[in-house]
Formats: structure tokens, sequence, C-alpha cells
């Protein structure tokens, strides 16, 4: 059975339905990619999903509980990270997270060992002391990930956790994330950087104007769209010959030659990159660069999606 | 041509006046001002002219036309400050002042067309106000030169008020710290320069001519430059600065000068901060020992502050001159109500709304605590804020017992109202805060309803009495016991020197105190039942 189970949500805000109908699992220790439009019904789903929100209609369950039979039960389990939240400005870093800990009923005695191990987790021990305004955009959100991660939760729900972030900001979190994803945590993360989400989630469900577009992992939705993938490729002995055999090979769609590389666009499905480096390796080409480019998630968003809201 | 059409178009006062007309409460706040404006000086009018024959009255405009005027001044005192005070400090907390600066406007057509655009409405406060005062005109008595006067220290207290408010946010950070500001920096100023106060300015000119009014509004004149040349130099230079707590910023100045006479005084210590962590109630610590207005320390420190001026009347009072009469007591003791009210409604008003404009609310929503608890626990610094104010309460009755030979029932009746006044002031403002989303509004609807209620009865037996002639008997006696400005001024004047509350008094106390007793288990009630889903969560078992 699945961990989240989300069946048939529907979520109204006055004359306004937010969420229409949306269905989706994700079985426990994956990376659940929720992607959608601004004002697709994203931050509403996951509000139900964090007990903030009443559903209208439907049923979602964590772990097996309603979130409307016991929301106190489902709090103890999960971990919600809101899109923009604002910290107290009159507490430290330590003091922030012990004064979580205590909301989360944390003993007393293992406190101090807990908020230590999560401020080592998002490298912000050297920050216990400083006042939780004067940290960065960045440590503000690796304190909240912290904070989110104080009570051992199953599951994360982290609404747009990299959003106004700088690159290396941005990098540092993606490195948390993957190693809570090591950690076997089932995350549900929403994002607008798609490359990264491509990165990091198992499965993905695409929402829009309320209702989920589609859902599954990436290669089933790669092939279920017939998108190709992009293989960057340097080559020592490359000539135009060779280039033609290349062309040539079953599922390469286009050899495109670059400045420095080539572009090589094949059909996942049929061709995954470790055959088509066997081939080319077969036809005699000595690499000095053979690098698959993650899955175009883009491209499958914008096929998919139309820019409505809800 | 096209460029003075373009400079004439004024974009940001077209949006305030576009935004406000879309707005609700813009229609509310007319419909309500301009009522009372009709009624109250309908009834004020009515006192003046109902009572002799036609002839009589004539010559009788000028008390009606300075009674207008004085009931405008009033209203432009109560009611701009509170409209301005959020132009510029909004944009901030927005976050959208730098697109504003972006654009083509200068900083003085920011501040100038901001300004305007919430003058323009109390301008029409005062337009309405015309046909009023062609009746007091029309029944003599009022010179030209006085009604100009008149309306011309409206409009100029109308600049002055607002370049002040303005002033005011576009140096704070917060449209709550703007909104504190403009009310008691501009009753000190008032206080400290009578010259800059217009309805001094009024009284003064009345019996001169318009070019004297104008020249003796020149500390006016000269305040109205002063407050916009500061609101534009604020407007750059306070554009982006960081949110700051006032009061915590202070307590910590102070803390750095004692921490350095300590060295004087030999270490003496007090109360000790001792570095706690939160234990089982988080919501209550931080309340507690982080807010300025609830650690130990800095309420302590708040207690000397009301106490120290008590001890000193007592001490002046009870001296061998005798210099200060045993009035200034009762006095300090409305002063102690009035602060002690403000600041409760305002600390509790914000408990709750603070959080939710600051977007920490949420976070804490998805922890097991009970949205019940939460409250509670909140509630803990406002509840010590309290038991300090009691200190100076409990001072005052002391000392009246002791130096008026008053009797023990006074203390208790006494004690008995602060124990039901203040906590039902902070249940009602805490209920608000809930409800509402904004800090500020929160705040600004809990002081208005506070002072609107506690005023209306008082206000309601000034016209009758001023405009019917109406003395109080009867029925509407009682429904005056319900008041607790009443209340508390017939306790002071003295439990036996009661008029107008027929004996026994102490049943007439009991039923107010049973009724505010009421009301209190009321809010506290409704703040409390439900909180799950009034601070916005699905509803939990209690933890």
């Amino acid at each position: 059975m699945a961990f989240v189970q989300i069946k048939d949500l529907w979520v109204t805000y006055g004359a306004v339905h937010a969420v229409r109908g949306v269905s989706f699992e994700i079985p426990k220790g994956e990376v659940f990619g929720f992607i959608g439009p601004n004002g697709a019904g994203k931050t509403s789903t996951i509000k139900v999903l964090a007990t903030l929100i009443a559903p209208d209609h439907g049923l979602v369950t964590i772990g097996g509980m309603n979130v409307t039979d016991d929301p106190l039960a489902i709090r103890k389990r999960i971990g919600y990270m809101p899109d923009f939240f604002g910290v107290y400005e009159d507490l430290t870093a330590k003091e922030y997270l012990h004064f979580f800990a205590a909301a989360y009923d944390i003993p007393t005695a293992q406190r101090e060992r807990t908020v230590r191990d999560v401020l080592a987790l998002t490298d912000l021990t050297h920050k216990a002391g400083a006042p939780v305004d004067s940290l960065s955009r960045g440590m503000k959100q690796r304190l909240g990930l912290a904070r989110v991660l104080l009570h051992d939760p199953d599951l994360l729900l982290l609404d747009e956790p990299a959003s106004g972030l700088d690159p290396r900001a941005r990098i540092e979190m993606r490195e948390m994330l993957l190693a809570l994803k090591e950690m076997g945590k089932t995350i549900l993360i929403s994002s607008h950087i798609l490359h990264e989400l491509s990165l990091l989630c198992t499965r993905i469900g695409i929402i829009e104007a309320g209702q989920i577009v589609t859902e599954g992992s990436l290669k089933d939705i790669y092939s279920r769209l017939g998108l190709k993938q992009l293989i960057h490729v340097q080559l020592v002995n490359g000539n135009q010959s060779l280039i033609d055999q290349i062309g040539r090979i079953s599922g390469v769609e286009e050899v495109q030659v670059q400045a420095d590389r080539l572009a090589i666009r094949v059909r996942a499905e049929h061709l995954p990159p470790e055959d088509l480096l066997d081939r080319m390796h077969d036809l005699g080409a000595r690499m000095r660069m053979f690098q698959p480019e993650a899955m175009d998630m883009e491209t499958a968003f914008m096929k998919l999606t139309e820019g409505r809201t809800a | 041509m096209r460029g003075l059409a373009r400079k004439w178009k004024l974009p940001l006062l077209a949006k305030e006046l576009a935004e406000q007309a879309a707005r609700k409460r813009t229609y509310a706040i007319r419909f309500g001002y301009t009522a009372f404006l009709f009624v109250a000086t309908c009834l004020l009018f009515y006192g003046n002219l109902a009572s002799d024959g036609t002839t009589s009255v004539l010559g009788r405009g000028r008390p009606m036309f300075n009674q207008l005027v004085t009931v405008q001044f009033w209203g432009i005192y109560l009611l701009l400050p509170a409209t301005v005070c959020g132009v510029i400090s909004s944009e901030k907390e927005k976050e959208s002042l730098s697109l504003l600066m972006l654009t083509t406007l200068t900083p003085w057509q920011i501040v100038i067309q901001k300004l305007f655009g919430r003058l323009i409405p109390m301008f029409n406060f005062l337009f309405i106000s015309f046909p009023l005062m062609a009746i007091a005109f029309s029944n003599g008595g009022v010179t030209s030169s006085h009604l100009w006067s008149g309306i011309f220290l409206l409009a100029l207290t109308c600049l002055q008020v607002g370049s002040f408010s303005i002033a005011c946010s576009a140096f704070f950070r917060t449209t709550h710290e703007a909104f504190v500001a403009s009310y008691l920096c501009f009753l000190l100023l008032c206080y400290m320069m009578p010259g800059m106060f217009a309805p001094n300015v009024f009284e003064w000119a009345e019996t001169r001519t318009l070019p004297e009014a104008i020249a003796g509004s020149t500390t006016i004149i000269f305040s109205i430059c002063f407050f916009l040349f500061f609101a534009r130099v604020f407007l750059e230079s306070r554009a982006f600065v960081p949110a700051r707590n006032y009061l915590l910023e202070l307590f910590r100045l102070l803390d750095g000068i004692f921490t350095d006479m300590n060295h004087v005084t030999g270490g003496i210590v007090l109360t000790k901060d001792v570095d706690l962590l939160p234990g089982t109630e988080p919501v209550a610590w931080r309340e507690t020992s982080k807010k300025s207005l609830g650690t130990v320390r800095y309420l302590f420190r708040m207690l000397v502050v009301l106490e120290l001026p008590l001890l000193w009347t007592f001490q002046l009072i009870r001296g061998p001159s005798g210099g200060t009469s045993v009035n200034t007591v009762s006095v300090l003791l409305y002063v102690l109500w009035d602060v002690s009210v403000a600041m409760v409604a305002v600390h509790a008003a914000g408990l709750v709304s603070s959080e939710r404009s600051r977007q920490t609310l949420d976070v804490l929503l998805t922890t097991p605590i009970s949205a019940r608890n939460i409250i509670l626990q909140k509630f803990q610094g406002v509840r010590r804020l309290i038991c300090v104010l009691c200190v100076p309460f409990l001072s005052i009755y002391l000392f009246e017992k002791w130096f008026k030979n008053y009797g023990w029932d006074y203390v208790l009746w006494s004690t008995v109202f602060v124990l039901i006044y203040l906590p039902l002031t902070a249940w009602f403002s805490m209920w608000l805060g809930v409800k509402i989303r904004s800090q500020v509004r929160a705040t600004l609807l809990a002081i208005f309803l506070i002072v609107a209620w506690l005023t209306l009865p008082l206000g309601i037996q000034y016209l009758l009495a001023t405009g019917f002639n109406i003395a109080l008997s009867g029925a509407a006696r009682y429904l005056l016991i319900l008041s607790p400005t009443v209340v508390i001024q017939r306790i002071e004047s003295g439990v036996s020197a009661v008029q107008e509350i027929p004996d026994p008094a102490w049943a007439f106390y009991l039923l107010n105190a049973a009724f505010y007793g009421v009301l209190l288990w009321l809010f506290r009630h409704i703040s409390l039942k439900d909180a799950d889903q009034r601070l916005g969560r699905t509803k939990g078992a209690a933890r």
C-alpha cells in the first residue's frame, strides 16, 4: 500500500475550485516531484497533507491514516516547509530549533543531541548562536529544513524549498535532499526548477488548473510523450564518416555537430545511453566525454500544460 | 502642453484614490464619520436653539460654530493619523517601495501624492460640515474672519497631522510602529509646543482678523514644512531598513548602562537572567522570556517607570507643603487606566495576528500542539503584563484608602474591576487578533472599539444634557451603570458619594462586575472554542 494516498481530492475557496479531483500515490521512500504552473493547486494539495486545510471532498491518507480523522497523529509523522515562512527574530538558531523540539514533544534529555545533529546535517553548527534574523536566505531555508527534520518525520512536505536561493545555496539544498533520499525518507517536493527535480525525483505529478495532467515515473512519462534524451559526446577521432555511422544507429534520432561536441538525440526507451556507448565503441569511436543530459522535463512540462489556472 | 498634462496625471494619487474607492471600509468610515458629525452637531445646535424664541437665538452662532470646529479638530486628530500612518510603511512591509522608487516619480512626488491620497477624503469630511457651518453663520455672531480662520485652521490641521503621520510612516519599518508613533509623538509635540496645537490658535484667533490668524499659525505652517521635508528624507534614507523592536532595543540599551553601573554598585543583581531553553511549553517560553513585554527583567523595569511617578506624587501630597492636590492621584489613576488598557490591547491583539503577518503561524500549526494550547500559552505573556500592571493600581488604591479614609470596600471593588476589565480587554483584543488577519487592523479595531464603548455612554449623556437639557433619570441611569468609565469614576469619587447610582451602590457594582465577568468568560470561550479552525488548520484532539 502507498504511504501517501490521495483520491479524488477537492479543495474550494469560496467559488474557486483550487483542487479538482486530484488523485495520486507516493510509495514509501520515494521522492515525488509536484510540478505545475502558479495557481495550479500544488500548495493547496500540500496544505491538505499538512493538516492546514480540510479537504472539501476526497480521501487523503498518510501511512494509512486519514488526515481528517486524526490530524494530531499526522502532524507527528510529517515535516512541512512552506514556500514562504517567517522566523522568530528574537531567537537564535539553536533556540529556534529547541523551540520546535519542545513543540514536537521531543524528550528534554534528547533535545540537545537532536538539535546538534540537525544543525550538523544542515551545516549550520557554526551559526547555532546567531540570531535567526541575521541568517541569509539560504541559511534560513536550511534552518527550515533542520526544523523539519527534528522529530524524524516519515514524510517531508517541501513547498518550493529552493525558491529565491542563489545557485550555491540551491546546489547545497539539492545535496541535502539527496542525502535525505538516501536515508529513505518519503518526500513530496514542489518546485519550479524542473532540472533539479529531475535529478531528485523518482516520480512526478504534473498538475494544472487543479487537475493532475500526468503522474508516474520519469521514464514512463517520457516514454508516454515520446520525448528524446540528449547526450553530449566529444570524439577524439571524430570524422564525417563516423558521425554518419552514429546517425544510422537504431534509436538515434538526430546527430548535431556543435563547436566542440556532438549533440545526439536518442529515443531513450529504445536506446538507453549505455547501449549507445557500446555501439559507438563498436564503431571505433574514441571518446573524451560521454554525458547524457537529464531527461528534458521542461519539454514534458510545456507539452502537458497550457498555463491555465484553477 | 502634453508635458504639462503628463506632469499632472498624478498616477500614484489616482491609484491611491481608486484603491480606497474599491474598499468597503472607506464607505463604512465615511458613513460613520458623517453620521456622528451630523448627529453630534445637530444635538449641540438643538441645545443652543431650542429653549427660547426665534429672536433670542440671534447671535448664538458663535458658540455653535466653535463647537462644530472643535468636533472637526478632534475628528482630524483621531482619524487622520490612523489613515496616513500606513501609506509608506505598508509599501515597505509588502516590499513594493523599491519598485515605486524605480519609477520616474521623484521622492517629493511620492510623498505628496501619497499624502493627498489620504487628505482628499479628509477634506471631504470638512466640506461635509459646510452646511452646518452655514447654519451657525446664519444665526449671527460669527464674523467672516472667524469663519475663514476656522476653515483655514481646519485645513492646516489636516496638512499638519497628515505630514507628521507620513513622516512617521516613512521613518518606521512597520505600520504598527508608525501608528503608535503618529499618535504618541504628536501628542508629546503639542504638549511641549502649544503653538503647534491648532485649537489653541483657533481660540486665540477668535477676535482677530484672518491675516492675523494666518500670522498666528506660523508655527503650524513651519511644522508642516519640516514634517514634509523629513518625510522626503526618510523615504529614501529609511526605505530598506530592517524591522526593529524599538522597545526591546531601548531595554537592551538600558541593560548596557545598568551593567556598566553595576561595577560601581558592587555587582548587585536583582533579577538574574538564566539562559534557559524551552521546557514543555515552548510558546509560553517565548512569550515570557523573549518578548519585551513578557520578560521578568523588562517588566520589572516597566513597573519602576510606572510606579516611580506614583510614589513621587504620594510623597508630595502627604508632605508638609501639601503642594499637590489629592485629585492628582485620581488623574494619575485615569492615566494609568488609559495606559494599561492600551498596552494590554496592543499586546493581546498582536499575539496571533503578528504570527500571521510574519508568516510563522503555518509552521507552528503543523506541530502537534493544539490551537487551544497555543492560544493559552501565548496568553501567558499578557497575563504576566496584567499582573505587573496591578501593582501601580493597588498602590493608588491603598494610598487613597489611607489618605482619603476610604473603606476597604473601595479597595475591594476597585481591585475587582481591575481584575475583570484588564483580562476582558486582553481576551477581546486577542479574539479580534485571531479573527482579523492583519496585525495593524486588529490593533486599530481593538482600540477603536474599546474607546468607542468607553466613551459612548458618556457621549450620549453629554449630548442629551447639552442638546435636550435632559438630565439622566430613571431607567437611563441604570444603563450607565453598565459603563466601565462611569463605574471607575464613581468608585474613585468615593463609594458613599455616588449620586447617579441609587442605593445600595454595591448592588450596581455587583451587576456591572457580573455583566463584564460574563463578557470576559464569553470572549475567552469563543477565542478558545474551535481554535483550530480559527487559527487555520483542521481540528485535532487537544494535547
